[in-house]
């Protein structure tokens, strides 16, 4: 929903309309939204035209901000290739996908437990996820080394995994304990009556109509993990396991020595492009997932 | 179909001062129907949820047929509930909500298929099997629910006020229909309401709820003619019983210039020098010289009859009294009236205990 909607639809009777300052803070607001809008969209449009040019067009004054004379799909190829920007692209496809739907199996049973079963333990439990949500990665990144040397999962893709499982657990179970609580309570009691075990109405019930809420959740953590490089920095060195965070700044300092800024950009859109995809695809179901877990 | 026996059963919300259920003892029989009614918060939703097995149990016991069900799982007890908002799953067809209980019970398909086309046809909703519940009015949302209760052939149905959600027309249709379609199956069905007209035309038996308390249990005609207290007295029948205080001196009962003879049993049984008197609409008639002046404030007609709602001066102040007349022959408003009880069966009730005083 837009501002000019959302204003449509909560607007008063003038009598109630509040004075003058609302309506100012309003323009300003707008304004302001679409201008950083702009200047995102510039940016990766500006982006996008420079990774098909070639370095000194993107360093020229006088060509900076035009468009390729002739667009270098070299500079695609040689990322893609050379710089392994495509070997690290499949890395990071199995390793998001992986964690991502394991996250959601293990998220979804936990979250309906939280938001169903009112045992003593299930308040605390609650806070516990949250307070996990609180906990910087980066400062959990030593642990996780020292941790992991000893079980020989540094360097490790596998070892990744199961961090990214263990590191986005809090919050998916968070989000979808809110979603799971709007949805409505009777239903289950229908189940039962109707001969379902708690398990069975989990499963044919509450999960088809959590489906917004899993679809949310889902995203919000590919879109995440897709972008995650501080870890990878840290537990893998082995470059072909570095996923395409990591690769990207590979391909930043490479690119510092040979020039080819070309290449580096094109490394920027391969990793920005399914991002995007994915929020023009699923935009509209994410901020509803989100908005409906949180009405309730 | 079975009995259900529910013994001594009492609820007790954390927190509350008074029992939600308090002691409730009911014998229903095989192929009863069965209604609670009370008004809101009388404990009558909170019986069926025990009964279901949705609501835990402090105290008592419940058995249906020979079965103790009092600690089971909603799933083991075979009951089918008819919820007051149809709570129909969403995600599902109109048939696969219905059929739902024989597919978890793992029912052959083809059987599952036969069973919910004839409950679709029974309840007439055989053109919407493939639709979603979102598609379809709140009547046949209605008929839905019901045919998830009949497909299973359970030992009891339990309904919760479920024609709440329809309007007037459609709601005096399908009483009728799911008292038939009860009857027909011989299901034994405990239904709620707050509607007593629903409560009387429904049910075998009626149960009247109040604070958690079974106030009565009888035939409907029972309920009427011979209220148990004052509750049951103002609650059965519409409009309602005059409820009048009066004190008990020699000549009966009275108030002012409203006397009432009382017999020498009712006195005998009597705990205090007052009583509260019950007389229904029809027992009063408007004659010019009755003994009550009152002034009429509002003539409700309906059709075969007129209400009129007037204020009487008995003595210590004014006193609301519904009157009914024949619809040709009413006072006009704000007319000066005299009333003159005619019917000789006054009910009586202990001013003190609220209990009914036999004659």
């Amino acid at each position: 929903m837009n501002i000019a909607q959302r204003d449509k639809i909560t607007r008063r009777p003038a009598s109630q309309e509040a004075p003058l300052s609302r309506g100012a803070f309003q323009v300003v607001g707008t304004v302001t939204i679409w201008i950083w809008v702009g200047f995102n969209a510039l940016l990766l449009i500006w982006v996008a035209v420079a990774s098909l040019k070639d370095s000194t067009a993107i360093f020229s004054q006088s060509k900076a901000f035009s468009l390729p004379s002739a667009p270098q799909w070299a500079n695609y190829a040689n990322a893609w290739v050379d710089s392994s920007i495509g070997r690290a692209f499949f890395n990071t496809l199995g390793v998001v996908v992986i964690a991502s739907v394991v996250v959601v199996a293990i998220s979804a049973p936990a979250a309906y437990a939280l938001s169903r079963f009112s045992t003593r333990a299930a308040s605390p439990m609650t806070s516990l996820f949250a307070i996990g949500m609180g906990i910087p990665l980066q400062a959990t990144v030593i642990p996780i080394f020292v941790g992991f040397q000893g079980v020989g999962l540094v360097n490790s893709l596998t070892g990744l995994t199961l961090v990214y499982i263990a590191a986005q657990t809090p919050f998916t179970v968070f989000l979808l304990t809110g979603f799971f609580r709007s949805l409505p309570f009777e239903l289950e009691e229908a189940a039962a009556i109707d001969g379902a075990s708690v398990l069975r109405s989990f499963r044919e019930i509450m999960l088809p109509l959590a489906k917004p809420g899993l679809i949310t959740a889902l995203t919000l953590n590919i879109v995440f993990l897709w972008n995650e490089t501080a870890l990878v920095l840290y537990l893998v060195q082995d470059d072909t396991k570095f996923t395409l965070g990591r690769s990207l700044l590979n391909l930043a300092t490479v690119a510092t020595y040979t020039s080819n800024w070309g290449a580096m950009f094109a490394g920027c859109v391969i990793v920005v492009a399914p991002v995007l995809l994915t929020y023009i695809l699923l935009g509209r179901r994410i901020t509803e997932g989100m908005t409906l877990g949180a009405a309730k | 179909m079975s009995t259900i026996t529910i013994s001594g059963v009492t609820r007790r919300y954390p927190g509350a001062k008074t029992a939600a259920v308090d002691n409730l003892d009911l014998d229903i029989a095989d192929g009863e129907f069965l209604v609670l009614v009370g008004p809101s918060g009388c404990g009558k939703t909170t019986s069926l949820r025990m009964l279901a097995g949705l609501e835990g149990i402090d105290d008592g016991t419940i058995h249906i047929g020979d079965r103790d069900v009092t600690r089971l799982a909603p799933s083991k007890r075979d009951v089918a509930m008819v919820f007051q908002n149809y709570v129909l799953y969403p995600h599902l067809t109109v048939a696969e909500n219905i059929g739902f209980h024989l597919m978890i019970r793992k029912t052959p398909k083809a059987e599952i298929q036969r069973l919910v086309k004839d409950a679709a046809a029974l309840l007439d909703i055989t053109e919407h099997l493939d639709r979603r519940p979102a598609k379809l009015s709140g009547g046949q949302r209605q008929r839905v629910a019901m045919g998830r209760a009949i497909v299973r052939q359970p030992q009891v149905f339990l309904m919760d006020e479920p024609l709440s959600n329809l309007d007037a027309k459609l709601r005096a249709q399908t009483r009728v229909q799911i008292s038939t379609l009860q009857r027909r199956l011989g299901v034994t069905a405990v239904y709620v309401t707050h509607d007593q007209v629903e409560a009387m035309t429904m049910g075998d038996r009626v149960a009247v709820m109040d604070g958690g308390v079974l106030q009565q249990c009888d035939t409907p005609r029972a309920l009427y003619e011979r209220p148990a207290n004052v509750f049951v007295a103002g609650f059965i029948g519409s409009p309602q019983m005059n409820l009048i205080g009066a004190k008990v001196d020699g000549n009966g009962a009275s108030n002012g210039t409203l006397t009432v003879p009382l017999s020498a049993a009712q006195r005998s049984n009597l705990s205090s020098g007052e009583v509260t008197l019950g007389l229904r609409p029809g027992s009063l008639t408007v004659t010019d010289h009755g003994p009550v002046r009152a002034e009429v404030e509002v003539v409700e007609e309906t059709g075969a009859d007129a209400y009129v709602y007037c204020t009487a001066d008995l003595g210590d102040g004014p006193t609301h009294l519904v009157v009914r007349c024949p619809s040709r022959a009413f006072p006009a408003k704000g007319e000066r009236i005299g009333l003159a009880v005619t019917d000789p069966d006054i009910h009586v009730f202990d001013g003190a205990t609220g209990r009914r005083v036999e004659h």
